[in-house]
């Protein structure tokens, strides 16, 4: 009888496949990046490598003694106070509490305060809460605490703030009316950052985590790189990480640029070089997870995105594992076995710099 | 201008999103004698197909495409008329689309820009909008029943896109199911599920839509 290996289906559902079945998935899911991206396959030894992670009996695995990589926690603060709907366990905390938590319990090697909403926008009427709360924290704390949210262009369109829906306009086919909404959103959004990490930092904080950049599309990566430029250009130490909402950049503009490039349609290692010139210092690149597909499917893909962005990065990747992200099932509380393998994975394969 | 060359501007004009080129452009081929067939299918169903390519290939984007479906039917207003003339008052043309969006589903960008598409590609539209109880979709396609009809739902969210199961299992009960093809659209709809339950079709976007359409209504 043919051995079958335990795994998983991109939903977390369990399944039981063949190594041949798991080498065609990890082939088929490496083509799929390869196409889209216009990236380069993995190579024979690196699909071996992948199939002796995914086959491995033990169900949590590691990286090899000596590939250890820094861990760096988006939303941390409030992973044990908030409940199910902030990916939290609903553990009645304090953010410093919770920040010292991973800092001296987890083994975070950075941090970041976050905001119960996580968004810039409502970060702004309790900005002398998060000032007082960052300061608090960084007099309490060793590894660097970050301020941390999604830049999230949607809270800037009607019912949520002043500028008319886009998605409105553009069922109406009101497209330059659509993208003027955008253009001036970003600008409002540019302007927000800036403001707030002014705050933070006179409040002491390390640096800035934009958390899904370009989840409101083109525009919302337009905003976020000018938001970056800017903070380089006032504050030169500050430490600037800017992770990715997707793997692709929705075109919900289409004609937004950036240094010179069109912002749509850029695929992880085509984004890695504008946000290295626009001033961060850390690029968070991420690649969805089919949710039909298996883990050994969405693996494949994965890791071959994220070895070509960091190939043609050149900051830090630290790249975005958690659910439905870098072939992790889409489930709220990820299993271990999943998690460990596509870490593991995105290390010793795609060679990131840190998770 | 040669007919190439007429032909040549109105696929560009498409591809351009140049809404009011279009219509001039169509105009003055209508004038210099094509007819509204050959205007169709040798000039902007050429652009459709370039942008629609495009728009697979992540090079355009949903503004784009938008935009040039906007040309499109910029030109089918001055077509359709002439289109009724050349080919008779009872000719059906491509046929008759019903679209709408499922029971417990408001999401409608993508039901209106394949409504959009599939009127550009010359289909005459029943938009019943978002929403839409079963009982009413089996209403209207029975009004059309003998027609060539092609009914179009979709959905964005699995919990409504199993409403997509009753539509074909009530179409099918009230006699109706082989008197319409079935295409079903929207995020969670695949093509094992096509296959399960029993529709005709679905496409991976809304410029595939169209073509998928006027395939299986051939």
């Amino acid at each position: 009888m043919t051995t079958e290996y335990k795994l998983r289906m991109g939903d977390g559902k369990r399944i039981f496949m063949t190594k041949e079945q798991i080498v065609a998935d990890l082939k088929e899911g490496m083509a799929d990046a390869a196409d889209l991206g216009s990236i380069p396959d993995l190579s024979a030894d690196e699909i071996d490598k992948l199939v002796d992670i995914i086959t491995m009996p033990s169900r949590m695995v590691g990286v090899e003694q000596g590939m250890e990589v820094p861990v760096t926690h988006d939303i941390g603060t409030i992973r044990i106070d908030g409940d199910q709907g902030n990916s939290g366990v609903g553990i009645p905390s304090s953010r410093l509490v919770g920040a010292m938590m991973h800092e001296r319990a987890f083994g975070a090697d950075t941090m970041e305060l976050g905001h119960i909403d996580y968004s810039y926008k409502p970060a702004k009427p309790v900005i002398a809460q998060e000032m007082q709360t960052m300061e608090i924290c960084q007099q309490n704390m060793i590894v660097p605490l970050l301020y941390g949210a999604m830049p999230n262009m949607g809270l800037y369109y009607t019912p949520d703030g002043p500028f008319e829906n886009p998605g409105d306009l553009m069922k109406a086919f009101k497209i330059d009316e659509a993208r003027q909404s955008m253009e001036h959103s970003a600008e409002h959004l540019t302007r927000d950052i800036v403001w707030i990490m002014q705050k933070m930092m006179a409040s002491g904080s390390d640096g800035v985590n934009f958390d899904t950049i370009g989840a409101a599309g083109d525009g919302d990566m337009y905003a976020s790189l000018h938001a970056i430029e800017a903070l380089r250009k006032q504050f030169p130490d500050i430490y600037i990480e800017a992770g990715m909402a997707g793997e692709l950049m929705l075109g919900m503009h289409g004609e937004l640029e950036y240094d010179g490039t069109t912002l749509a349609g850029l695929w992880p290692h085509e984004q890695a070089p504008l946000v290295a010139k626009a001033g961060a210092n850390v690029f968070g690149p991420v690649v969805n997870t089919n949710t039909s597909k298996s883990a050994a499917w969405n693996l494949g893909r994965a890791v071959t995105f994220i070895k070509a962005a960091v190939e043609a990065s050149t900051l830090p990747c630290h790249v975005n594992m958690g659910m439905g992200v870098g072939g992790i099932p889409m489930l709220e509380t990820p299993t271990i076995d999943a998690v460990s393998r596509a870490s593991k994975a995105m290390v010793e394969i795609a060679g990131v710099d840190g998770i | 201008m040669s007919n190439q060359e007429m032909l040549d501007k109105l696929r560009d004009t498409i591809v351009t999103q140049n809404i009011n080129g279009c219509a001039e452009a169509t105009q003055e081929a209508l004038d210099s004698g094509m007819t509204a067939v050959e205007i169709i299918n040798d000039g902007l169903s050429v652009g459709m197909k370039i942008i629609g390519d495009k728009f697979e290939a992540a090079e355009v984007y949903l503004p784009q495409i938008m935009m040039s479906a906007k040309a499109m039917n910029a030109a089918m207003e001055i077509l359709v008329p002439v289109l009724a003339e050349e080919k008779g008052a009872d000719d059906e043309g491509v046929g008759l689309a019903v679209t709408y969006v499922q029971e417990g589903d408001i999401h409608d960008i993508g039901h209106r820009l394949v409504t959009t598409m599939l009127e550009a590609n010359g289909f005459r539209i029943i938009d019943m909008g978002v929403d839409v109880p079963n009982d009413n979709i089996v209403e209207e396609i029975a009004k059309h029943k003998g027609k060539k009809v092609i009914l179009v739902g979709s959905a964005l969210m699995t919990t409504s896109m199993l409403g997509q199961k009753d539509t074909v299992s009530m179409l099918a009960e009230e006699g109706l199911r082989d008197s319409v093809k079935i295409m079903f659209g929207g995020a969670p709809v695949s093509d094992a599920w096509i296959a399960e339950i029993g529709a005709d079709a679905t496409a991976e976007n809304a410029a595939d839509a169209a073509r998928v359409a006027l395939e299986i209504m051939k």
